[in-house]
């Protein structure tokens, strides 16, 4: 087990490309240098990289994704049945070549610059995604390490373009299965090599959420169609998908990033909203912590977590990576006061908001100013520990808290519901009602709750539900003070009830 | 002897023709538009035909370019014609060049009878130029020069065109 110090600092996973690494990636990719070739050039970008963040004090380490070209499209060199293609080469395929025209304005680029992997036969495992990249950083360091990996959802969602992946993936659905067998495997066989932190990053989750208009959104919502999907469909199967992957694996930390764009340092660029849409979701996932962005404004204000307080470790975004100026240990400080309010002192880890250079071609800042945010973030880290105790905690996951007497699971509601009749009453607001809610309920706000009891029979069993199971406890015990004796509340709320595969709706 | 998909010899070779004999050259192109009903037109020249129309949005069917977006289409492909053959002629290799265009309308309702102010035409047109190739950054910068200052279509949007319209009742 790794002992770390109260609020342990990380990073994302990314750090800006040396030249000559750049120069080395062009050549593997036009052909001129061998798989193993290139590995021995960026042997020696990783250890740089390495360097960087062991001298600025991080807890846990990455290899500063230096062996790939981005997050995702990287899994070309370890898998048959994917290609690199280009945009201009998916062009004659996209369904919506003005998205894709309006998209290349935006990133200022040529369609034969941005490339997409892409499903073109069935996948296969030619090695694994990333042990060598885990083998080789623990080969050079004492930290513990993390190694972040392209989500499920992204990966289907970029890979399976109508028209290639089609003739051997009919649907979506087909290609996730694959997906999901390859990142479960690569997982487990990350663990067993003695990876303490495995990152999913879904960054396109935002986008879905969003739902931006065109000239903001990125080529990552790849599959160049539209989604067939409405948005909460769409992050409910994104969500289902991780817990697939993740699902019943332990031994090693897993979390999930999302992030709103790091492809430009211009934040007009770049999407914006608060975290209340995607929590349902993200909540509904099995993942030990969120990592996320909360250094940019964009990323709103914290008290969207108040309903879903402690429930999962939280990665908390403290500098902007595509910034000039260094943000303040004091600053720093400040931001994880706030996120006090929410989480506990144990469940939170400092990182960037996202990576220094997501994309290789496009590093968001120089290493020396990426040292220095690393540095600030980790004498804030000294300070906090200072303040709130140098205890050492064991880094796991809180257990999950016991289901209150009156609390059900979200398989016995669904029982309730269709052999007792039951009522289900949702006591959400309406703007959460109509993102997702479960079929047959009926809409009572918790604050209209008293004022509108006669609209709940006392002859029929009640389930009470709520995002998480904080608001519906609460009901469930007025219901009970007031004649309802066979009030229950679903424990973990919607976000259960869609972690367990229930129907929603719409 | 190849180099950017052109024959060099063949290519030397018409350029010498042109030299010795400058009257024999094609200098007057022709194309005629015939209207298919709605918007929609269809474009000959030559031995080639293709669409024209208007966007849904400008009630037209959306099946095809509009002329104004020919007009970018045709100063972007003139452009590409331009550069291509001064970087074969200087023997640059050019792996990947893709051109991206935008025009400014002055003033589109003047075109729709709404108003009287300014013109409908385009006001300024950006060209920008996204080049792959083999040579420096000053070779490259050349070519683009000459190539902008030599183009036809170029040279037909930024200077003025004489035009002789005609109406026959046929």
């Amino acid at each position: 087990m790794v002992n770390l110090p109260l609020f342990p600092t990380t990073v994302v996973g990314s750090w800006p490309r040396p030249p000559w690494l750049l120069e080395a990636l062009r050549k593997r990719q036009a052909g001129l240098l061998s798989f193993r070739e290139f590995q021995e050039v960026a042997d020696r970008a990783v250890l740089d990289a390495l360097r960087y963040q062991e001298e600025a004090g991080i807890d846990i380490v990455s290899d500063g994704e230096q062996r790939r070209d981005n997050f995702y499209s990287f899994v070309v060199e370890k898998l048959d049945g994917v290609r690199l293609m280009t945009l201009a080469e998916m062009l004659d395929y996209a369904e919506d070549k003005t998205y894709l025209d309006q998209l290349l304005r935006q990133l200022d680029a040529p369609s034969y610059a941005i490339k997409n992997p892409t499903a073109v036969g069935r996948l296969r495992l030619k090695m694994p995604l990333a042990l060598d990249e885990a083998q080789f950083l623990m080969r050079h360091t004492r930290k513990p390490v993390k190694i972040p990996l392209p989500g499920p959802y992204l990966l289907t969602r970029s890979m399976w373009v109508k028209g290639i992946s089609d003739s051997v993936y009919p649907t979506q659905e087909d290609l996730a299965r694959d997906v999901v067998a390859i990142l479960r495997e690569e997982i487990v066989r990350l663990r067993d090599a003695g990876v303490f932190f495995i990152q999913l990053d879904e960054p396109i989750l935002t986008e879905v959420a969003f739902r931006p208009p065109a000239q903001v959104r990125t080529f990552m919502c790849a599959s160049l169609a539209a989604a067939a999907q409405s948005p909460v469909q769409e992050l409910a199967w994104a969500a289902r998908l991780i817990n697939q992957v993740v699902g019943g694996i332990e031994g090693v930390k897993v979390g999930v990033h999302v992030c709103r764009g790091n492809w430009s340092t211009n934040e007009g660029v770049l999407l914006q909203g608060d975290y209340g849409p995607l929590l349902p979701f993200l909540s509904a996932m099995r993942v030990q912590q969120w990592v996320l962005e909360m250094a940019t404004p964009r990323a709103g204000e914290m008290a969207v977590f108040a309903p879903y307080a402690g429930m999962r470790e939280m990665g908390l975004g403290v500098v902007n990576p595509r910034t000039r100026e260094v943000e303040t240990p004091q600053e720093i400080v400040a931001k994880v006061w706030e996120a006090l309010d929410y989480f506990e002192a144990g469940q939170i880890y400092l990182n960037p908001d996202c990576g220094f250079g997501t994309f290789a071609e496009r590093p968001v800042n120089t290493p020396e100013t990426a040292f220095r945010k690393l540095r600030a973030m980790v004498e804030a880290a000294g300070v906090l520990r200072r303040r709130l105790g140098d205890r050492a905690v064991k880094a796991q996951a809180a257990p999950p808290q016991a289901p209150s007497p009156s609390a059900i699971p979200p398989a016995e509601a669904a029982r309730l519901v269709r052999e007792e009749k039951a009522l289900l009453v949702d006591v959400r607001e309406p703007w959460e009602w109509e993102m997702v809610r479960i079929p047959g309920a009926s809409l009572i706000p918790l604050g209209e709750l008293l004022t509108r009891l006669a609209e709940v029979p006392k002859d029929r069993p009640v389930v009470v539900y709520c995002s998480v199971g904080q608001r519906s406890a609460e009901a469930v015990g007025w219901l009970r003070e007031r004649g309802y004796p066979r009030a229950v509340n679903l424990a973990g709320g919607i976000t259960a009830w869609i972690g367990a595969n229930l129907p929603t709706e719409p | 002897m190849e180099l950017n998909g052109l024959d060099l010899d063949q290519l030397r070779g018409v350029l010498e023709k042109i030299r010795q004999d400058p009257g024999g050259v094609q200098n007057t192109w022709n194309a005629r538009v015939r209207w298919l009903g709605g918007f929609r037109g269809q474009a000959l020249a030559r031995n080639h035909a293709f669409l024209v129309d208007e966007p849904g949005g400008f009630a037209g069917k959306d099946t095809a370019p509009n002329a104004v977006e020919y007009v970018l289409g045709a100063l972007g492909a003139c452009l590409t014609v331009g550069f291509v053959l001064n970087a074969t002629k200087r023997g640059v290799a050019i792996r990947n060049l893709e051109l991206a265009l935008e025009g400014r309308i002055d003033n589109i309702l003047t075109f729709l009878g709404l108003s009287r102010e300014g013109h409908p035409g385009y006001r300024e047109i950006t060209v920008k130029a996204y080049v792959d190739a083999d040579a420096d950054d000053a070779t490259l910068q050349e070519i683009w020069q000459e190539t902008v200052s030599t183009s036809p279509v170029g040279n037909t949007l930024a200077r003025q065109v004489t035009l002789h319209p005609v109406m026959v009742r046929v």
